[in-house]
């Protein structure tokens, strides 16, 4: 599969917040470009920008200068709402803490993207077979709180793969993990990553990130490193779309 | 303590939305209680202050024959403060808009007015050629000082006119648009010349013991007669009660129970709140613990947040219920003739005030405040104050085919079932507020279904009393009017049984223009001594049965009767505070009478019964009969003023449901925003992965559309009981009601408040699409 345009372009991109009467910087002229097939790991320490950056990859914070295009889209000056439906059918989102909808089972979790994105074919059975990716199908009747830490970020990822997203954005997927579940999803990930899918990581654990073909490093807002690690691959195959 | 004051009035302005549904539901509630409070102390007041200078007469009936010196002579008698004639008609007017009815009430003087006083509100009283309406007549036709009125007797007779040069205030007179006639007044000269007549025939007496009032009649009846003026039987006044006081007192009655079921709805409304305002706030708790803040002063916190909704809410309440208060009494002042007394603050109303408003926002908040000031810190801090837990396997079983459809659908249903007391406390606003409703339907179908089943009773479409009365044979001649399929010789009387005040009604033993439904013994046949059959309620009142003797006292006479049978009719006309009836044959009551062979009633029967036909055919009566002073009524012109009497309770009924209503509804919405604000990050998620606003919205709905179902189908189930006690209530204060409640109504309020639900929660569901996800996830 050959692309014109790369996965993301970030040009100049600065993030300032407001707290009491100063204004912080959390993103300070960022410039990044990501090709498609890549799995970029963004690390750094505690309040670097990491998750600001990723934030704004995923359409879910706006910058206050420069420009941001992902797979093809400029986020500058999307609506909320055009944002919201972009992003359900072209991203899929890994949070820290899983975020999972406590009243739907697990199931229904993975279908709800679809219900979102107005997919109405085969969505059971896809759920399922995504769950079965994620080794966690015989748990597909069950609630969010009756699973692990570790189930549920599997749930979650097979809920981020729902739509067939090109671009798997996830914020400390193993951040909130015990070392074995951590290993179990990073694999997940590779695994996906393999299959054609472009997996943008914020981490702050070295051993997660170098499983990436790339690591960013910030500090201070900036990118201050940005260095290849294993060899970037081309995926042999892409992943089924929409079951 | 201070800082911790600062930073509860801080608190205050951190959830506005929340403060302001709060603040509403303390207002409503006070406001509820204070109104209706307030109204049945300005009605009572309205009563005295009206009355009180209005000299009312005692005693009054129509006669025939009197002289200008019948008042002096009657002025002599023992018991008799004063007595004072009019002349009175019963006419049509004009002003440009259509014939309407009129009681043309004519005075010598306005100046000499010594008995039933009237006020002139505007402009003056009339002199020749002038005329001066009762002030409620401009509900039935636009009527202004200045403007030129037709008057005419019959319509064969010419045309009068006068010009309009006052209103005036006539107590004991109800309302025209409730009664459909106006009161207007003239001087006698004009009354005099339109009917023909050289004398007064209206006879006023106000008497020194009220207790004596019947004997007084039966005196001057005697002494009248003796002088050959005869006289219709006189109206005794009832000292306690006055014109349409029956109905008021109903109407309050209800709206005082409405009122407390808004106040008691309103309670939980504001406990739901603060409820989840305190769960909020335990992270908060925990850390004034753990940085060494007592239980007190946490306690005295968090109360000094729920006082100060409390109180502002019980100042605005108290506020809008008094001004309700003051429209809803000059609404029934001006329907019963009643003056609206003064502006008045009661001590009353500030003590209910205080006890809806402040005594329950208190309460409401005391219990949580204290729940959680002894909670350990520990569980303060972990709490996020939310449980994401969700354990109902019962609901996901029974809303997971919803998925196939819609998951936002099931997000929102099962969202509804998260908080189980809060739940069932919105569930319980919407329960009551929908019984209400429905028995406030149920009520007002009875009274209309029960008045037409009161009048279908009567067969007759119409009557004509005559002021002097002519011989029963009289029906034969009015017979031959074209217009008259039948006629029958009634007679009607007032009279009381021991201290009751009842009607006594005359009329042959078969006669097809009533139709009587026997309850028990059998109906009136003419008998020495003379039977009787009273009406249910009467017997009721004086605890009589079949077979027993009871001494009628008829005014000018008195005589035990046998009770012989008891029928079903509860059937009165606006303004009557007499209790029941008596019937027995039309001999009996005319030997009692001493009328002999005459009557002074007559009950028609017409070819057609369309209002147009009723009225041509009754202005040909009265055309034909002027020689005897006729005053005419229709069936359906009674049927109509009932309607309206019945129209006013429905309305303010309706005002309170509605008031029930935004209550219940606001309970809902305020369940919504609690419930946008404990999952503001759940929100966030659905937006991060793929939610625009209509499935934000969609989600929002459906908890709302739940929450309402359930309320609905435990609303209807209770509201049904209640509309038995309310028809019940309604019976034992006004008159006897069939039960009637309509499954058309039933499923009307379901489908409606589902869609009002619906309408509302898109709100909450707006407010929720505004979520940005960057402001729940930016610091997980």
């Amino acid at each position: 599969m050959k692309h014109e345009q790369p996965a993301i372009r970030v040009e100049s991109v600065h993030r300032r917040y407001r707290s009491g009467r100063r204004d912080i910087p959390a993103l300070a002229g960022v410039s990044l470009t990501v090709e498609y097939g890549e799995w970029i790991a963004i690390v750094g320490p505690s309040g670097c920008g990491k998750s600001t950056l990723l934030n704004l990859l995923a359409g879910i914070d706006i910058a206050d200068e420069g420009a941001v295009t992902v797979a093809g889209r400029s986020l500058t000056r999307m609506s909320e709402n055009a944002l919201a439906s972009w992003r359900g059918r072209e991203v899929g989102i890994v949070f820290q803490f899983f975020q999972l909808m406590p009243t739907l089972t697990v199931l229904e979790n993975i279908i709800l993207p679809m219900d979102l994105a107005g997919n109405n074919r085969n969505r059971s059975t896809r759920a399922r077979q995504l769950l079965e990716q994620v080794g966690v199908l015989e748990l597909a009747g069950n609630l969010p709180s009756e699973l692990s830490g570790g189930e549920q970020q599997r749930v979650a990822i097979a809920r981020a793969l729902a739509n067939a997203p090109r671009l798997l954005l996830a914020d400390e997927p193993t951040g909130n993990l015990d070392s074995t579940n951590g290993s179990i999803v990073v694999d997940l990930l590779d695994a996906l990553w393999r299959q054609g899918t472009t997996v943008v990581m914020v981490t702050h654990d070295p051993d997660v990130a170098a499983h990436a073909s790339r690591t960013v490093t910030m500090r201070d807002g900036r990118i201050i490193e940005d260095e290849l690690g294993r060899p970037r691959r081309r995926p042999p195959v892409a992943l089924a779309a929409n079951g | 303590m201070r800082t911790l004051v600062s930073k509860v009035l801080r608190d205050l302005q951190r959830r506005p939305l929340r403060n302001v549904l709060t603040l509403l539901g303390i207002i409503l509630g006070v406001a509820g209680v204070v109104a209706i409070s307030s109204t049945a102390r300005s009605v009572a007041d309205a009563q005295r202050l009206t009355y009180s200078g209005s000299q009312q007469a005692d005693l009054a009936t129509f006669a025939n024959g009197m002289s200008p010196t019948t008042a002096d002579l009657i002025e002599r008698q023992p018991n008799v403060v004063a007595a004072e004639t009019r002349s009175v008609t019963f006419t049509r007017f004009d002003t440009g808009s259509g014939w309407e009815n009129v009681r043309l009430v004519g005075l010598e003087s306005f100046d000499a007015m010594r008995l039933d006083l009237v006020e002139v509100v505007e402009g003056r009283f009339p002199q020749r050629g002038e005329i001066a309406f009762d002030e409620s007549s401009r509900e039935l036709t636009p009527v202004a000082i200045g403007s030129v009125v037709a008057v005419r007797e019959s319509p064969a007779d010419p045309l009068a006119y006068a010009t309009v040069v006052g209103f005036t205030r006539s107590p004991a007179t109800l309302g025209a648009g409730l009664m459909n006639r106006a009161t207007a007044y003239v001087p006698a000269i004009t009354v005099r010349e339109l009917t023909g007549r050289t004398s007064d025939n209206y006879l006023l007496v106000r008497v020194e013991d009220q207790s004596r009032a019947s004997q007084t009649a039966s005196d001057i009846s005697r002494l009248l007669s003796k002088r050959g003026v005869s006289i219709s039987s006189f109206d005794v006044r009832d000292p306690d009660a006055f014109v349409g006081s029956q109905e008021l007192r109903t109407l309050l009655l209800l709206l005082g129970i409405f009122s407390w079921l808004g106040a008691a709805l309103s309670s939980v409304l504001v406990a739901n709140t603060l409820a989840a305002v305190m769960s909020e706030e335990m992270a908060q708790i925990g850390i004034i613990k753990s940085i060494g803040g007592r239980r007190w002063q946490i306690v005295l916190t968090y109360l000094i947040y729920g006082s100060v909704l409390g109180a502002a809410g019980t100042l605005l309440g108290w506020l809008a219920g008094l001004v309700i208060g003051r429209e809803i009494t000059g609404y029934l002042t001006r329907l019963t003739g009643l003056q609206q007394p003064p502006f008045g603050v009661a001590v009353r109303e500030i003590g209910l005030a205080l006890l809806v408003g402040a005594l329950v926002t208190l309460t409401a908040s005391l219990l949580p405040v204290l729940v959680n000031a002894n909670a350990r810190v520990a569980s303060l801090l972990r709490s996020p104050g939310v449980r994401n837990e969700f354990a109902g396997r019962r609901i996901l079983r029974v809303t997971g085919p919803l998925t196939s459809v819609s998951v936002a659908v099931a997000v929102g249903m099962r969202n509804a079932m998260r908080r189980p007391r809060r739940t069932l406390a919105t569930i319980l606003v919407v329960t009551v507020a929908v019984a209400a409703f429905v028995a406030t339907q149920a009520l007002s179908r009875s009274v209309s279904e029960t008045v037409d089943e009161l009048y279908a009773l009567y067969g007759a479409d119409g009557w004509v009393s005559f002021q002097r009365p002519v011989d029963v044979g009289f029906a034969s001649v009015l017979e031959q009017d074209p217009w008259i399929t039948h006629v029958e010789a009634w007679t009607s009387a007032s009279g009381a049984i021991g201290s009751t005040r009842t009607d006594i009604w005359g009329m042959p033993t078969d006669d097809p223009l009533y139709s009587y439904r026997l309850v028990e013994g059998s109906w009136v046949t003419r008998s020495n001594p003379p039977s009787a059959v009273l009406t249910t309620n009467l017997a009721g009142s004086i605890d009589a049965k079949v077979g027993d003797w009871r001494e009628l006292d008829i005014g000018v006479s008195r005589e035990t009767v046998q009770i012989v049978g008891i029928v079903d009719d509860s059937s009165t006309y606006l303004g009557n505070a007499a209790t029941g009836k008596v019937f027995m044959h039309i001999d009996d009551v005319n030997r009692l009478r001493s009328l002999g062979r005459q009557a002074d009633l007559f009950a028609y029967q017409l070819t057609a019964s369309d209002p147009e036909s009723v009225d041509r055919a009754l202005a040909a009566i009265e055309e034909r009969t002027r020689e005897y002073g006729p005053v005419t009524y229709s069936s359906y012109s009674d049927q109509q003023s009932s309607r309206q009497a019945i129209g006013v309770l429905t309305l303010m009924l309706n005002v309170m449901v509605i008031v029930v209503a935004v209550v219940g509804v606001s309970g809902i919405a305020n369940t919504l925003l609690i419930s946008i604000a404990e999952r503001r990050r759940e929100f966030g998620v659905l937006r991060a992965i793929g939610a625009g606003t209509r499935h934000i919205v969609v989600v929002l709905v459906s908890e709302g559309v739940m929450l309402a179902l359930l309320g609905l189908i435990a609303g209807t189930l209770v509201g049904y009981p209640l509309a038995r006690v309310l028809v019940n209530v309604t019976s034992a204060e006004l008159f006897e009601l069939s039960f009637h409640l309509s499954p058309v109504s039933v499923v009307a309020t379901f489908v409606v408040a589902l869609l009002t639900v619906a309408a509302v929660s898109a709100v909450p569901g707006l407010v929720a699409s505004r979520i940005r996800p960057i402001q729940v996830l930016r610091y997980e």
